[in-house]
């Protein structure tokens, strides 16, 4: 009796020691180490692609808060954390209205439609120099904008009607309200950017540059006034040139629901990966880390996490919301007809060898991907078909696929067309009797771990009979030659790349892909052109529900426009044992202000 | 004297005139425009021709040259394609690190190499000489990233005697307050230097040990404390003096590495970067940086050698 006793008040007390010790504490910096060569250098939250990356946005959210917020592992819509109500659309999905949410600005301002306006009236005015616009979609598909201050909403007349998922979750996703403080065209010059009831198109220009003048001075990023309003959980309060130091303390006038608990919040920036990790294994210097991939024991299929070598972390893979693959040149003059062929783009789909990669190159932490939509996490948009893997790795698949298109394999060398001609039976259009079957891949150079990865996959091509020629290239060139082209230019030489990264969604988290795939678009470096899937994709765009988006994905899946690779997790994150609260989402935002040091 | 330092420097700014066109060329010559490279693959064909036209991209090269060597004489340097600064301002950030790091590494590899260069010619083929030769040939031939690490993990990690990333300010006096994390870096760079620089003053000091003069001194009744510190050590240190003025800009590349390994941001991994993101100015900008310590380098290591040799004298005063 009296054991069981001592037994009971035993766990109890460490019961109550262990809830004691997770009860979050106010105060503490958490240091949050950043990926290498990344350094936050633009505070002004438009800005073009050559500022763009994770960590700045990651910065701007903190500080400046988009209309909408898209958090969680299927990333729905966070209405909590968002600016505005859920957008309501009229009946014939043409008119869509956002009500804006009862929030502040740091200075006191409340937030109005006019923030909205001064966005739109700088969006229209300065486009292209805008990472997130992409020609033909917003605000282009928008015919007018009406902004009632007295009602708090935002009305957007549009061109046509829309499918209101897509254009909720790809359109005004990245919808940037700006505060009436920085409405100026010089030092002290109030301006008229962000007029009341329209965007006010003619006065905008001298204010983005303005603005982008006074951005260009890291020096004062954190002493100028005007980046010190925000309506985020953070302002800037430490920051050196480059971004080399920055650090952010709680806004105290934060609108949102949760108000941040920490001090501060400290970004770290790293020179390469094995400095990171020397740091985070020298210490506790770094609250949440990361472990290299080359550093992780290979996670067993069978467990969600391995062996975290680490103590006092916790390790915890970032599932990217991101898509693997390999773009192949459809206007190469040399091997752009072979690559027009489908038998063919399923024969290379079927030498990945995806479980190999996963293994070998991401230690366990990848999950296999077939077609152009994220297959993990699960959410509704990867269809049944695409999620049965069409064309598995199969070397013998791929010599069928092959020799039953007039090719020939020889015991040694790569394949020959012997039957030239259109048949259903024949190597194709355009394709010539005797033409070997040879491919040249870019990939990025000095990663050793990309290199393994390309042997791999030349390895299995070889069996198949199609002979790849690696060339590997430093990140600049291998983007800068494989670009969209004609087959007559000069730029077109290249034959297929691997970027060595994945296509991250962002912002666009419906992920339709039609940047990858509509006829021109910039983000399409293959060159693939179909009038067909273009009308379909309009339908994806125009009209309710998933049907079209599904049609789309099957076709993409079937045809193999892009060779599939598996998606490697984001990073491996480790997160100190004394932090509490801490989430991470696909979309790859962070959310400090919900985080706490465990008392 | 001040004849020829006038002509070394008029060739100064010749070599410094080519190497800008040489370099200048060659990054234009590189396949793709940097845009792209910038701007990554999703950019569309306005961003991209809002990009060359922002930084002049599409004007002629010549212009593009002398538009670039306007900068150079404000002193700007040009404006980073990807780093929100101008150039200048980028070096002016990164070179106290570089510079404290490399000074600091080689006064340190001059302050013991030189004293175990002199002590192995001393003792030579005697086991201390076997032994530093074989810790010579060892530090010199190990990759400085290797070396590196293995500090780190030895004294920051296991030990925790040392932080395993260098000091993290920006400006002179917060590196130099923050000397601890400085202790690393500094001497994974200096150990290859203390090989070198040991390596040539034992030879060095071996042939001058043999020469008439020091014999004469000896004759004349100098002690030998004397004879090597005032006549052997003296002119031992003239192909250490040509050497160090041709190490600086190797200590500048050199640096990438240890920069890299420690988490010091300097100038070797501000090349770099500038190199795989294509940021002409910046490259540019390192580079006649690198140019004008290698020329300075050389003409100092003259002028040193001339004054540690006073037989040397210069023709055509």
């Amino acid at each position: 009796m009296s054991l069981a006793i001592t037994t009971a008040l035993t766990a109890t007390s460490v019961a109550n020691a262990s809830s004691n010790a997770n009860r979050a504490r106010s105060g503490g910096t958490v240091t949050y180490a950043l990926p290498p060569g990344q350094e936050p250098d633009m505070i002004l939250p438009f800005f073009s692609f050559q500022y763009f990356g994770v960590e700045v946005q990651d910065f701007m959210y903190l500080m400046y808060r988009p209309l909408y917020y898209f958090t969680g592992k299927a990333f729905q819509l966070t209405e909590a954390n968002s600016l505005a109500y859920p957008p309501t659309y009229n009946a014939s999905d043409t008119v869509v209205t956002v009500k804006l949410k009862p929030w502040s600005w740091s200075d006191g301002e409340k937030l109005s439609p006019a923030d909205i306006a001064f966005y739109m009236g700088i969006l229209q005015a300065e486009k292209t120099n805008y990472w997130a616009y992409i020609p033909g979609d917003f605000p282009t598909n928008v015919a007018s904008a009406t902004y009632d201050t007295a009602a708090d909403t935002v009305t957007f007349h549009l061109k046509g009607p829309v499918n209101p998922t897509w254009f909720t979750y790809n359109q005004i996703s990245y919808v940037q309200p700006m505060p009436s403080a920085w409405d100026l065209s010089g030092p002290g010059k109030k301006s008229d950017c962000s007029g009341a009831t329209s965007a006010l198109e003619a006065t905008c220009p001298a204010v983005y540059k303005y603005l982008e003048h006074e951005a260009s001075n890291t020096s004062t990023y954190a002493s100028n006034p005007l980046w010190q309003v925000v309506d985020g959980p953070f302002r800037l309060s430490s920051y050196s040139p480059g971004g080399l130091t920055v650090v952010l303390v709680p806004n105290k006038k934060y609108s949102g629901s949760h108000k941040a608990k920490i001090s501060a919040f400290d970004l770290k920036t790293f020179t390469s990966e094995a400095a990171e990790y020397d740091v985070l294994k020298s210490g506790t210097a770094i609250t949440v880390g990361y472990l290299p991939f080359t550093d992780a024991p290979t996670k067993p299929n069978s467990a969600a996490v391995g062996h975290n070598p680490l103590s006092g972390y916790t390790l915890e893979p970032w599932l990217a919301w991101a898509i693997g693959g390999m773009a192949v040149n459809w206007n190469n003059p040399t091997v752009g007809l072979i690559e027009h062929q489908l038998y063919f783009r399923q024969a290379l789909q079927s030498v990945v060898d995806q479980q190999a990669w996963i293994r070998v190159g991401y230690r366990g932490y990848a999950y296999p991907q077939y077609g152009p939509v994220p297959d993990e996490p699960k959410t509704p948009y990867a269809t049944k078909y695409e999620e049965t893997n069409p064309y598995p790795f199969s070397v013998g698949n791929a010599r069928h696929d092959l020799t039953s298109h007039g090719w020939t394999i020889p015991a040694t060398g790569p394949a020959t067309c012997t039957k030239p001609g259109t048949g259903a039976h024949d190597c194709g259009a355009g394709i010539s009797k005797g033409e070997k079957l040879t491919l040249t891949v870019n990939f990025p150079s000095g990663e050793e771990s990309a290199l393994l990865l390309m042997e791999t996959l030349q390895s299995q091509a070889r069996k198949a009979g199609l002979y790849i020629t690696l060339s590997p290239r430093p990140e600049d060139t291998l983007i800068a030659v494989s670009g969209p082209c004609t087959p007559t230019q000069s730029a077109c030489k290249w034959q297929a790349t691997w970027y060595g990264e994945v296509e991250s969604e962002a912002p666009y988290w419906w992920p339709d892909n039609g940047i990858l795939f509509i006829c021109h678009s910039a983000a399409s470096p293959s060159n693939y052109c179909n009038p067909s899937l273009d009308a379909e994709y309009s339908k994806v765009y125009s009209k309710k529900g998933l049907s079209a988006f599904y049609d789309v994905e099957n076709y993409e899946t079937q045809q193999a426009i892009q060779v599939s690779f598996p998606t490697p997790d984001l990073q491996l994150t480790e997160v100190s044992d004394r932090l509490g609260g801490y989430t991470q989402s696909g979309t790859e935002y962070i959310t400090p202000q919900n985080w706490y040091f465990k008392s | 004297m001040t004849g020829y330092l006038v002509r070394r420097l008029l060739q100064a700014v010749a070599v410094l005139i080519v190497v800008s066109l040489v370099v200048f060329g060659l990054l234009h010559l590189l396949p793709g425009g940097p845009a792209r490279a910038v701007l990554g693959n999703r950019a569309n064909p306005g961003e991209i021709a809002n990009f060359n036209r922002e930084y002049g991209l599409t004007r002629p090269i010549p212009v593009q040259y002398v538009i670039w060597m306007g900068h150079l004489f404000r002193g700007t340097l040009g404006w980073s394609y990807t780093q929100n600064q101008s150039v200048a301002s980028l070096i002016g950030e990164r070179l106290p690190k570089t510079l404290i790091l490399t000074i600091s590494s080689v006064l340190l590899a001059l302050i013991v190499g030189i004293p175990v260069g002199m002590v192995q010619a001393l003792k030579r083929n005697r086991a201390l000489d076997q032994v530093s030769t074989l810790a010579s040939f060892t530090f010199y031939s190990i990759p400085s990233f290797f070396l590196g690490l293995i500090l780190i993990i030895l004294l920051a990690v296991n030990v925790h005697l040392f932080p395993a990333e260098g000091p993290q300010g920006t400006s002179f006096g917060q590196i130099l307050g923050d000397f601890r994390a400085l202790v690393l870096p500094m001497v994974t760079l200096a150990l290859g230097g203390i090989a070198l620089f040991s390596r040539y003053m034992r030879s060095s000091t071996i042939d001058n040990l043999v020469e008439d003069y020091v014999r004469t001194a000896r004759a004349k009744g100098a002690g030998r404390a004397r004879v090597l510190v005032r006549h052997v050590f003296r002119n031992a240190l003239a192909p250490i003096a040509t050497i160090l003025g041709l190490f600086l800009p190797v200590l500048l590349s050199g640096a990438v590495v240890v920069e890299t390994v420690f988490n010091y941001p300097g100038m070797g991994l501000l090349f770099w970067t500038a190199a795989i993101k294509r940021d002409y100015p910046t490259e540019l900008g390192v580079t006649m940086l690198a140019a004008l310590l290698t020329v300075v380098g050389s003409l100092l290591a003259d002028i040193c050698y001339a004054i540690s040799d006073p037989r040397i004298r210069y023709v055509n005063r």
